[in-house]
């Protein structure tokens, strides 16, 4: 497979794509694994890791070429000439990952425990706290 | 997109699906090491067929665009609805499957969980994923 852009260019698409990849894969196993011991906080925090690992990827996507022009973009994630604006996405995200934790550790003790949600149910919380998280992250709804 | 993108689309997706059932099923066995391993190829199977259909490995939308934040009209409302409920399906599907470990039983289950996003993805962005 072939990029585009220099080698330098390249480089640092394969180091923000490795590294993102290991840490969203680290998100959904500390996710997973305490979806089913019924640890809703350690779900969240996984789903974190996941949230910053697709940012790592999506950097990589958009031809990032240095150093410097990843600094530049996390610094815009806390920094930003319209904070509030700003803010509220930061709060959409929040508030979809605390849906997607609590409704997939719920789905997850239907499974092994005596978890009284419906499957369906659990899975609307789920995929609706992606899409608002989603739009918080990424602007746009999926 | 060509006829061949669409195979290598379809196979990625459904190997997708397969390392997705993977995880799914670990974690409820509890083997982190499977899960971090499988979870990492889900993720490469997804960045892979990202690229295979859009050209690039995630959402290529520049932050300040905000002309897709929402769908605009009724028709692609109804099909992010309808994706959705096909994804929100896979998980009553999985219940059984999970409880079960069994890899053969959950795979339909992740196959709905993938077709309803990329049915409610397409709609929202006119984009497969």
């Amino acid at each position: 497979m072939s990029f585009p852009g220099s080698v330098k260019s390249d480089r640092y698409t394969y180091l923000l794509l490795v590294v993102g990849t290991l840490l969203t894969a680290t998100g959904f196993t500390l996710s997973g694994i305490n979806m089913v011991r019924g640890s809703f906080p350690v779900v969240a925090i996984g789903f974190i890791l996941f949230v910053l690992g697709y940012k790592l990827c999506w950097l990589a996507a958009h031809d990032v070429t240095s150093f410097n022009e990843i600094k530049a973009s996390v610094r815009e994630v806390f920094i930003s000439d319209d904070m509030m604006r700003e803010l509220n996405f930061h709060a959409l995200t929040a508030t979809g990952i605390i849906m997607a934790s609590y409704g997939s550790t719920e789905f997850a003790q239907t499974i092994v425990a005596d978890g009284s949600m419906n499957p369906l149910v659990s899975g609307f919380i789920v995929f609706t706290g992606y899409m608002v998280s989603h739009e918080g992250v990424n602007r746009v709804l999926v | 997109m060509k006829a061949v993108d669409k195979a290598k689309f379809a196979v990625t997706i459904a190997l997708t699906s397969f390392f997705l059932t993977v995880a799914a099923v670990n974690s409820v066995a509890q083997r982190p090491v499977m899960v971090f391993i499988s979870s990492a190829l889900m993720w490469s199977g997804y960045l892979l067929a990202h690229k295979i259909s859009e050209g690039t490995f995630v959402d290529g939308h520049e932050e300040d665009d905000n002309s897709h934040m929402i769908p605009h009209d009724r028709e692609r409302w109804a099909g992010v609805i309808i994706g959705s409920l096909i994804l929100i399906s896979g998980f009553a599907v999985a219940i059984q499957g999970l409880r079960e470990e069994s890899l053969v039983m959950t795979f339909p289950a992740a196959t709905l969980f993938w077709t309803g996003y990329i049915v409610a993805h397409y709609n929202a962005t006119d984009e497969l994923l």
